[in-house]
């Protein structure tokens, strides 16, 4: 067992070198004083931790207006995303209706769409709209974009709640309803849990349609808004780039490495067949 | 507690009819017991009458209330499923009390029938626990006490005791037969164990391929099965069926099987003479003697404790024969069987009902 | 349970699927509307023009070009991608010291955005500065910074290598799914019979885990094909168009040069693409469905 386990983390070194040198890049560029960014010879040592970077970063990139914009966009479009996914999960884990099949084939493609091709007709849709420029915008279509994975989730995770758990409700005495909320729900809460969560960090990550939809930097979400720290400008403040993209992924990937044995399960339970 | 009668029912999924003109009536106080092989729509019955199924034609009656369009819970019937199907986010306490808490019964009241059901079934140690910490044989008792303390009318079991091993499911059966003789609550129990179904049943409904095919008191669908199928399915070791054909002398009847054998049947079959039959006799009505009766040879011998079983070969024909005494066979043996005229019943091959 | 479903089920899956209807379905007709138009750089149509579009693209070179580095991008990455997933795969399916913690590491790149993701990697790529050259200096490898993302060639290979490097949790995690739902019984029968680790990897591992290999090929030929971030941070599709694929070039000409006739044309082009993928990887899940139903 030691052997094999020495042997496994040195096949896996180079990946898990790989993986973890953006995360040494990102941390030690954000507490680097300014004047250390250009030393030549690079080098990854420095002088001292300059938190003041952060509040700095803070301020000059409007960080704190981006973070509420993103968290608006996630939440909403999450709740959206939850409120429509449930019933559907729901009908298609526990009835057999006309269309059935059809309705799953056309969860699939839905999957797959991807929001790049259809970028500009959605654009044009929008300005249609008169929602071009508001985070709307986004909450709606993360919401539509979403919905196809949160179903295949939730609906994978719904049939392995025994039917006959409801059946035995019913013959207790409860409604549909007062089944639904005293025993499929109490134990469907881990799994809506899951599946929001994800949903919340596809939203918190998007770029495409952040950065198609929203003209004004007033309504920048967190990824266009760093984009815009670096893109087509004359002098990069580097370190407030790395401070920015620090506070905004450490979050998100601590309650990612939390979760992603659920995703794993998931995908076991089917969401891939 | 309640009668139900079930009048030229029938099911059909889409255009798959899976029950066709069912009718049983149940009296008040029965134990009744559905048993059939897997598919035979016995558990779809139950679910209709539950109101977990729709009824496609015909009509449910719990006493005189028609309840074909009556949600479940208005049917006043407590159930106990086959995995059992206890709420895994409450405790045993709150499983068994979940149908009162839902009528809002008063809080005393509810205590007083839990702790009541829970002393029947031996469960006051553990109705702080929650179903994950229960073993196999408790869960089962939590289902049950689930049931209890309903007071229904109509009791259900869908198999309860097939998820429990075998011992267990000897203790419980007994357990379930002792309840409902104290209770007297009109129960319907499904099962495909055809012991289960003899030990239990006031009357037992034997089904196959979606049709009744005998309605009788255990001993009466044993010694006197109306076909093939029910012959076949009640007993084990089950019944030995010989073919030939039939032929009467005097007062007598024998079925003549192809060797020219002569078997002694009962003669109140109603089979013509020289008319093609099967003869079907029970294992342990055979009695095993050195000459004198049907001449046959012993292939391979078990022994099971209480009996020996004996498979032997019969004029080409493959049969065994159950004795209790002690004695020894060789494979290739030649013995002589016995038994009596009544114990061997005919039927038509065509048909397969009894004649 | 089918107790008088009725319309219910309809009634509960009918607001999702209108919202989706409408923001997956309706931009597919504008697209195609538009690509029969001309339409003026601030969206006006200007009254059809067959397909004069699609002619405009065909006629394009830097379509091609883009066309290409498509090509290649996604056979690079998903090949890349395959070829270390699956012994990763089968490392964090088995018990070893320490993989809980491998396992998180080997899932990070996927919590992260590619945009940031894109970001550092620009960074620590720098001619100058970057701690990419830091560390190869430091160990001995360079003696001179390079600029990495300087050059086409060698820009759109690093953005290959960081495709793959984000596309492997995902890959990993379909199948490690698969990997453990496999029969353990089998390795052991076949242990029994005589089989080596190799044998057993090509007999059972290899051809149980077929239908999982066939959804991630599907899976990531189709998200990197419409994978924009990595290659627009790093490079937007330069130098001189160098590292351009079919998303990026598509990306410019409706939002940076307004021509956006011949951008819903290209749109067109990549949905139909993506659909003849989509329509494989709906087939792959149907018949592995009808499996399962067969079985139970």
């Amino acid at each position: 067992m030691l052997k094999k386990s020495l042997l496994f983390w040195l096949i896996l070194s180079p990946l898990v070198v790989v993986i973890l040198f953006p995360f040494g890049v990102m941390f030690v560029t954000a507490f680097r004083p300014r004047e250390e960014l250009f030393t030549y010879p690079p080098t990854w040592t420095f002088s001292e931790f300059r938190w003041a970077n952060f509040a700095e970063m803070w301020v000059k990139t409007n960080f704190g207006r981006a973070l509420l914009n993103s968290l608006y966009v996630s939440v909403l479009s999450t709740v959206l995303a939850m409120i429509l996914s449930i019933p559907a999960a729901y009908a298609l884990s526990r009835y057999r209706f006309p269309g059935k099949r059809a309705y799953r084939t056309f969860l699939l493609m839905t999957q797959m769409m991807s929001p790049i091709v259809l970028v500009l007709g959605l654009f044009r849709m929008m300005v249609t709209l008169g929602l071009v420029n508001t985070l709307n915008s986004l909450v709606l279509t993360y919401a539509a974009f979403n919905m196809a994975f949160t179903i295949w989730m939730l609906q994978s995770y719904f049939s392995t709640i025994p039917r006959d758990l409801e059946e035995a409700a019913w013959i207790d005495g409860a409604g549909h309803l007062t089944s639904l909320l005293r025993v499929f729900l109490p134990l469907a809460v881990p799994a809506m849990a899951v599946t929001a969560i994800f949903g919340f960090i596809n939203s918190w990550n998007e770029f495409v349609l952040a950065l198609t939809m929203i003209r004004s930097s007033d309504g920048f979400t967190l990824p266009v808004q760093i984009y815009s720290q670096v893109a087509g400008r004359y002098q990069i403040e580097w370190h407030h780039v790395m401070a920015a993209t620090m506070l905004a992924t450490l979050p998100v990937a601590i309650v990612f490495s939390w979760l992603q044995r659920f995703l794993i399960r998931g995908m076991a339970l089917g969401a891939v067949k | 507690m309640a009668s139900v009668t079930i009048s030229n029912v029938g099911k059909s999924f889409g255009t798959m009819s899976v029950l066709h003109n069912i009718n049983i009536d149940i009296e008040n106080h029965e134990f009744v017991v559905l048993v059939g092989p897997s598919g035979c729509g016995k558990s779809t019955l139950l679910r209709m009458i539950a109101g977990l199924e729709t009824v496609s034609s015909g009509e449910v009656r719990i006493g005189e209330r028609v309840v074909n369009n009556l949600p479940a819970r208005e049917r006043d019937i407590a159930m106990v499923f086959q995995n059992y199907a206890l709420y895994p986010h409450m405790t045993s306490y709150e499983n068994m009390s979940f149908s009162l808490r839902l009528r809002k019964r008063p809080q005393a009241e509810i205590d007083q029938k839990v702790r009541d059901a829970a002393s029947t079934l031996n469960l006051l140690p553990f109705l702080d626990r929650s179903p994950r910490q229960l073993s196999g044989g408790q869960r089962q008792r939590v289902a049950m006490g689930r049931a209890l303390v309903r007071d229904a009318q109509v009791f259900l079991y869908d198999e309860p005791l097939s998820n429990l091993d075998a011992k267990l499911r000897v203790v419980m059966r007994t357990e379930i037969k002792a309840l409902h003789q104290r209770l007297k609550t009109t129960s319907i129990y499904v099962t495909h164990d055809q012991i289960e179904a003899m030990t239990m049943a006031d009357r037992i409904v034997v089904m196959n391929g979606g049709r009744i095919e005998q309605i009788g008191s255990p001993l009466d669908l044993y010694d006197r099965p109306a076909n093939l199928f029910v012959a076949g399915f009640l007993g084990s070791p089950s019944m030995n069926f010989l073919k030939g054909q039939m032929r009467r002398s005097d007062r007598q009847a024998f079925v003549e099987t192809e060797g020219g054998m002569w078997l002694p049947v009962s003669p109140d079959a109603a089979a013509r003479e020289g008319q093609p039959v099967i003869c079907g006799i029970r294992p342990e009505h055979i009695a095993i003697s050195g000459d004198g009766g049907v001449p046959a040879t012993v292939e391979v011998v078990e022994p099971t404790g209480p009996n020996i079983e004996v498979f032997i070969s019969l004029a080409g024909q493959s049969a065994s024969a159950v004795i209790s005494e002690r004695r020894t066979f060789r494979p290739g043996e030649e013995i002589a069987l016995h038994w009596l005229p009544e114990h061997a019943s005919v039927f038509d091959p065509e048909t397969g009902q009894r004649l | 349970m089918n107790l008088s479903a009725g319309f219910k089920p309809l009634a509960m899956i009918l607001p999702g699927l209108a919202l989706a209807v409408l923001i997956i379905g309706y931009p597919i007709y504008d697209l195609g509307y538009a690509s029969l138009h001309e339409v003026s750089r601030f969206g006006q149509f200007r009254g059809l023009n067959g397909l004069t579009n699609f002619r405009d693209v065909f006629q394009d070179p830097l379509f091609y070009g883009s066309l290409i580095r498509t090509v290649i991008w996604t056979f690079a990455v998903v090949g890349g991608t395959l070829a270390l997933s699956l012994p990763i795969a089968m490392m964090l399916n088995e018990e070893f010291y320490g993989r809980g913690l491998a396992r998180v590491i080997i899932m990070l790149p996927w919590s992260i955005s590619l945009t940031m993701t894109a970001v550092v990697w620009r960074w620590a790529l720098n001619g100058r500065a970057g701690l990419f050259n830091a560390t190869l200096m430091d160990l001995g490898i360079l003696k001179e910074p390079i600029e990495w993302l300087g050059e086409a060639h060698q820009a759109f290979t690093v953005e290959i290598l960081i495709g793959i490097l984000v596309s492997i949790p995902f890959t990993t995690t379909i199948f490690l799914g698969g990997l453990s739902a496999l029969p353990q019984d089998s390795y052991e029968a076949a242990a029994v019979d005589g089989a080596t680790r190799w044998d057993q990897f090509r007999h059972i591992t290899l051809p149980l885990m077929k239908p999982f290999i066939n959804i991630a090929v599907v899976l990531n030929v189709i998200y990197v094909f419409n994978s924009l971030p990595i290659i627009w941070v790093m490079t937007e599709g330069g130098p001189a168009n160098g590292t351009d694929i079919l998303v990026t070039y598509l990306y410019k000409l409706a939002f940076r040069f307004g021509q956006l006739g011949k951008a819903s044309a290209i749109s067109l082009i990549m949905f139909g693409v993506l659909m003849v993928f989509t329509i494989i990887y709906v087939l792959l899940v149907m018949r592995g469905e009808a499996g399962a139903d067969a079985e139970e």
